[in-house]
């Protein structure tokens, strides 16, 4: 019953998600314990180009320009450069589904990490992009964004002990 | 507040935000492109890191797009077009399901999808990554102890909704909600919004839905053994043939995978045949095979084979004729040996030149017996008492650089 419990509470937190894919439930707490640096920025800059990826498939990777609006985890920083996987070149768009799809302008709570590129990635993919709702409210889910910088706060502090 | 009184009354207090989040829309289901053919044939390549037959990956998975035609209650369809080797992806026109033996964040699985400014799709690829993740592809056989075991057809049958166009629902019960609980099997019963979800995109066809489902039980393989004939007799030195097959309800034809061994010899060969000499000695020959459900089949004979007179040999055959090590040749290594007795049991000195490597790995009959430093000679103390016939040979260690082989008899 216990299990089955915290199976059912897990679920719940994962709709925060904005884009869970087929992940194993991983709660919150442990994508900021894990994630290099949180921030709360908005994309300022998209530009999406056919590459080849490490695993040698083809892809439309986009390159976003992060303006930083609020660091929660890691330090101090003003811009970010974030690749991520998906967007549309000429008529064609490509479309991972594990990853949200991002547009000048729109807020997200980033969980990221350096990549060997020198561009940032998120943490956990998709789970480490928690777009926002004018009212700060996490699209697809109940959680405010008050209520993230709380649990990315404590596993910041529980990670400096 | 007792712990199931608390449990209660945060489910309750969660259900009830549950209820409201899916109230705020008709449906939860969305969507971002379409076939234009309501249709899309699908290619795999079965390879993965679990073990799984190519036959209980396809199998699971064609019951995957059988899900959606089925269920879906509409006219799209998901063709299987067959096993291919692809191991990447792209827009190529071609709709593959492939497994990659690497751990990609914690991601189980997602897919790729191609479409053009008039949202139809061209082009869909399902990538599912092995570890730290386990894959099952029978009922009652997924381990949840650790909290990574996975049902490949639930997994999949998700992964087809995005391929035929659906994003992420919002109402948990659905196939098409985000996220896999370790061995769950609901996901292959589509939900109510995953129905209307496929509806949406292509209609709805008149066939009834029939009930989900399940994957097979498992059975154990079969195994028989055609050649040698039970207490068949052979002098020492004689190529024996072994053939054989194996078969299983789930996997089918499993020959390929026989594990053949002798009592006295280890390991002698795999697959449907092949011939080798074995030493002196009554034989307890057996062929096994393991299913991708982890059920084994075995079947057994006795042979003799009567032993000659004892002789040393020097092989002069200047490529290893297969085996665990490798079947090149250096070319330049020369191996020798020397058979006797110490204390009545058997004892073979090994000399040998021309490998380069730092050590050297030896192996008798095929098995290695011993990685040692390569300083060109080894004892081997195989310490049988009575006759034997053993071949060895010696490789640059991890490599397939090996000798020639030699035979030593007693």
């Amino acid at each position: 019953m216990r299990r089955g419990f915290e199976a059912f509470v897990c679920a719940f937190v994962l709709t925060a998600a904005a884009a869970a894919g087929q992940d194993r439930l991983v709660d919150l707490s442990t994508r900021a314990a894990g994630a290099q640096r949180v921030v709360l920025a908005s994309v300022s800059d998209l530009r999406s180009a056919l590459e080849v990826n490490a695993y040698g498939d083809q892809v439309i990777v986009s390159h976003l320009q992060l303006q930083v609006q609020e660091t929660l985890k890691g330090p101090a920083i003003n811009t970010i450069s974030l690749a991520m996987e998906g967007g549309t070149v000429g008529g064609l768009t490509m479309r991972v589904s594990d990853m949200p799809t991002m547009e000048v302008g729109e807020r997200a709570v980033f969980f990221v990490d350096p990549s060997a590129s020198g561009e940032f990635q998120s943490h956990s993919r998709g789970l480490g992009i928690m777009k926002l709702d004018p009212s700060n409210r996490i699209v697809g889910s109940s959680l405010m964004l008050d209520d993230v910088r709380g649990i990315v706060r404590r596993a910041a502090v529980r990670g400096q002990r | 507040m007792n712990t199931r009184t608390l449990e209660t009354a945060f489910a309750a207090a969660i259900a009830a935000a549950l209820i409201a989040i899916s109230t705020v829309s008709p449906h939860a289901y969305a969507s971002y492109a379409s076939w234009s053919s309501a249709g899309a044939t699908v290619y795999v390549n079965p390879a993965n890191g679990d073990g799984l037959s190519d036959s209980a990956v396809v199998s699971a998975l064609q019951a995957a797009m059988n899900d959606w035609n089925t269920q879906g209650a509409s006219p799209f369809r998901f063709n299987y077009g067959g096993q291919v080797r692809d191991t990447t992806t792209g827009y190529d026109g071609r709709n593959v399901v492939l497994f990659r033996n690497e751990n990609n964040g914690g991601t189980i699985a997602f897919t790729y999808s191609w479409w053009d400014g008039s949202n139809h799709l061209l082009d869909s690829d399902m990538i599912i990554y092995d570890p730290p993740y386990t894959f099952f592809a029978f009922d009652g056989t997924c381990d949840s102890s650790n909290g990574y075991g996975v049902y490949l057809h639930d997994l999949t049958t998700h992964e087809f909704g995005h391929m035929l166009g659906l994003n992420h629902s919002t109402e948990p019960a659905a196939t098409m909600y985000g996220g896999y609980a370790a061995c769950s099997t609901t996901q292959r019963s589509l939900d109510p919004d995953d129905i209307g979800g496929i509806q949406s995109l292509y209609g709805r066809s008149s066939a009834s839905s029939p009930p989900p489902p399940s994957s097979p039980t498992n059975t154990a393989p079969s195994v028989s053994i055609s050649s040698p004939g039970n207490n068949a007799s052979f002098a020492q030195g004689t190529s024996i043939s072994f053939s054989g097959s194996a078969s299983d309800t789930q996997d089918g034809n499993l020959t390929s995978g026989l594990v053949w061994t002798s009592n006295i010899d280890g390991a002698i060969g795999s697959g449907a045949s092949f011939s080798r000499p074995l030493s002196a000695g009554t034989h307890t020959i057996t062929a096994s095979v393991t299913d991708s459900g982890a059920m084994s089949g075995a079947s057994s004979r006795t042979v003799t084979v009567v032993a000659a007179a004892p002789t040393v040999g020097s092989g002069t055959d200047p490529v290893a004729t297969g085996g665990t090590g490798g079947t090149g040749a250096t070319g330049g290594a020369t191996l020798s040996a020397r058979g006797y007795k110490v204390k009545g049991r058997q004892q073979a000195d090994l000399s040998w030149s021309g490998l380069d490597a730092t050590q050297t790995d030896v192996y008798r009959n095929n098995v290695r017996v011993t990685t040692t430093s390569n300083g060109g000679s080894y004892t081997d103390a195989i310490g049988s008492r009575g006759s034997g016939t053993y071949t060895y040979r010696v490789c640059e260690a991890g490599t397939s650089n090996c000798s020639n082989i030699v035979t030593v008899s007693f």
